[in-house]
């Protein structure tokens, strides 16, 4: 070939050079004929398995669609580009950017006191009148000093229990005194409540403090009073009058709800999801139980298999669908968050899915005694006794919650990039570690993967969803309007 | 009985192993005892091999010894007597060509993925880059318990 001529005027041969070089890539089988392909920015692509051997062996033909696809997907690159470094680069640091900005979620549990007898309650319950189980006002205080040493730019606080309206005063006293102190942080504050304790005056505190409400509805009022008994088995009418109260004081977006799946919710998840389009809500949390609490304790009367919850989401993932093309506004929660992560390069912030993981990075939980764990899961396993996450109490230092106990060894020894099982799979870029479930349910904080619920599940949620937005324009079209 | 003869060779052909080819009448046997395996380390890393049967233990206890300086048996035994060891004999060689391919392509890769890591990982004037502008004001966590 001349040099110096423009690569316009070589003859055909030059073009159909393999000289291309693979990029780092992770596969995993779809079904019997295809392979998920990803790389460490997240981009994915299905091949075949003669395709796949074909880019390995790199016998891929130069300038066919399937080159250029590959090509566009930073599977392989040639001496056409050199920008796949900068680009790869910038993609990663943007799908890892929530580590540098870590412990946005701070979560206070005011009270442990609560006027719910929940099956699967995560935390001990005890009767409303033990003030023992109340955060005193000084607790609180030195949470929030801990809580402004995080560097996140955004902190969400949110209130915990038991039910924090039983201990309203505190909720207020830590509203007051964050927003008093606030050095420039967005900051929002989100009370977790059952709503039955709800009074006018919490809604103007609320209203004129923009505290907005996270709240439980499981379903239709049989299946939800069933599971949250109260004693006037009045549970779902409190919590839909709630809702509605909150609505009308502060607006539509200032309530949402999440549900929790128990065996009996396995069998009719149409019927909860129509509740939730019933109430005016306009997204779902198809929830696995947490095997915590009150739910590891009731395990044979409300557990269930991984296999059995897979079957649930998808039927609910299904009825989801449906609606949307009946013109209902309703989207899957956690569906949402994988396509974010699987469609986009953007990070999402929810916990369970974080590489390095979310506990003690991503969330501090500061317990109504003043120890602080490094997550929610973890103060619930305490309650049970196990106070493996327990990283300290409010009284010590932010360097010291941090440096001196097994966090941050946990954190690495954790990370996916480095698990059995987990280093070679395509999903991991979509994935996250969840060394408190595997603690819980295996006894180690890394887990046997072969073996693990949280393996098991994700997996096939994501496949699932990945064989929608493949095989199904019409349910892809769907889920793309979700994010 | 030899187990997933028509995949070995399939593997075999396609990565150009085809000098071992008379390894295929005893690359599988079933017997009283399980499923045995034998594994030529001159295709095959030990890790790879590690990485493998490591998705077996699920179903399986596994147990590698060398028979000589290049082949290593992998003995499988079923964790529950009544099932058939027949499926595994057939993933064990899909799983054993997947893990062949990903050692090509991290090997290969290996120069890339560290230079993307390090540039990714030290050059913070990326920041400013616009796409991660929009991440640096992220969207808040969802909730992440019920009550």
């Amino acid at each position: 070939m001349t040099s110096g001529l423009n690569r316009s005027f070589r003859d055909l041969t030059s073009f159909q050079t393999n000289s291309y070089s693979l990029l780092p890539i992770r596969f995993l089988w779809l079904d019997s004929d295809r392979y998920i392909v990803t790389n460490l920015a997240g981009n994915h692509q299905l091949l075949a398995r003669d395709q796949l051997d074909d880019l390995v062996n790199h016998r891929i033909i130069p300038h066919s669609t399937l080159y250029d696809d590959l090509k566009a997907n930073h599977f392989l690159a040639d001496t056409d580009s050199t920008v796949y470094q900068d680009l790869l680069a910038a993609k990663f640091r943007s799908r890892q950017a929530r580590t540098s900005e870590f412990t946005a979620l701070h979560l206070f549990v005011v009270t442990l006191r609560c006027d719910h007898s929940c099956q699967y309650c995560q935390v001990s319950r005890v009767s409303q009148d033990r003030v023992a189980y109340d955060m005193t006002p000084e607790i609180a205080n030195r949470a929030i000093d801990l809580m402004f040493r995080s560097p996140s730019p955004c902190l969400k606080v949110e209130f915990q229990g038991g039910e924090p309206l039983l201990n309203f005063e505190l909720v207020r006293h830590v509203v007051n005194e964050v927003t008093r102190r606030n050095d420039g942080r967005d900051i929002q504050f989100v009370i977790a409540s059952n709503l039955s304790m709800l009074t006018d005056e919490i809604l103007d505190f609320c209203t004129d403090n923009r505290v907005f409400f996270s709240t439980s509805l499981d379903g239709p009022a049989d299946l939800h009073n069933r599971n949250r008994p109260r004693p006037d088995r009045d549970s779902y009418s409190r919590a839909v009058a709630g809702i509605q109260r909150i609505r009308d004081h502060l607006g539509s977006d200032a309530v949402s709800a999440l549900m929790t799946s128990t065996a009996e919710s396995l069998q009719q998840p149409e019927a909860i999801i129509d509740e939730y389009v019933k109430l005016g809500f306009e997204s779902i949390f198809l929830r696995y139980i947490s095997p915590y609490g009150f739910a590891a304790k009731t395990a044979t009367r409300i557990g269930y298999e991984t296999d059995q919850f897979i079957e649930f989401f998808k039927r609910g993932l299904q009825h989801i669908i449906l609606l949307n093309d009946r013109g209902v506004r309703m989207r899957e929660v956690y569906s949402t968050l994988l396509l974010q992560r699987i469609l986009t390069p953007y990070a999402t912030g929810y916990v369970d899915l974080q590489s390095p993981s979310g506990i003690g990075i991503s969330v501090l939980a500061y317990n109504y005694d003043g120890d602080v764990y490094a997550s929610d899961e973890g103060r619930m396993l305490a309650e049970m006794g196990d106070k493996t996450f327990r990283l300290g109490t409010v009284e010590n230092s932010y360097e010291e919650l941090f440096l001196d106990n097994d966090l941050l060894p946990a954190v690495f020894d954790t990370m996916l990039e480095g698990l059995p099982g987990c280093c070679d799979c395509a999903l991991l870029p979509f994935c996250g570690s969840d060394p408190v479930f595997h603690h819980r349910t295996q006894g180690d904080i890394v887990g046997h993967r072969p073996t693990s619920a949280f393996c098991k599940r994700n997996m096939e949620v994501m496949r699932h969803l990945i064989r929608l937005l493949e095989d199904d324009p019409h349910s892809a079209a769907v889920l793309r309007s979700w994010i | 009985m030899v187990c997933g003869e028509t995949q070995l060779r399939s593997f075999l052909i396609c990565d150009h192993s085809v000098k071992f080819v008379g390894l295929t009448a005893t690359f599988l046997h079933a017997d009283d005892d399980g499923l045995l395996a034998e594994i030529d380390l001159g295709i095959y890393s030990v890790s790879a091999l590690l990485k493998v049967v490591y998705k077996f233990t699920d179903r399986c206890y596994i147990h590698l010894q060398y028979r000589s300086g290049r082949i290593i048996e992998a003995r499988f035994r079923a964790k529950d007597p009544q099932k058939s060891l027949e499926s595994v004999a057939g993933e064990f060689c899909n799983e054993l060509l997947d893990q062949r391919l990903r050692e090509i392509v991290n090997r290969e890769s290996a120069p890339v993925r560290n230079l993307v890591l390090a540039h990714a990982l030290s050059r913070t004037s990326l920041a400013s880059l616009p796409l991660e502008a929009t991440v640096l004001t992220p969207e808040l966590p969802p909730n992440q318990s019920g009550v």
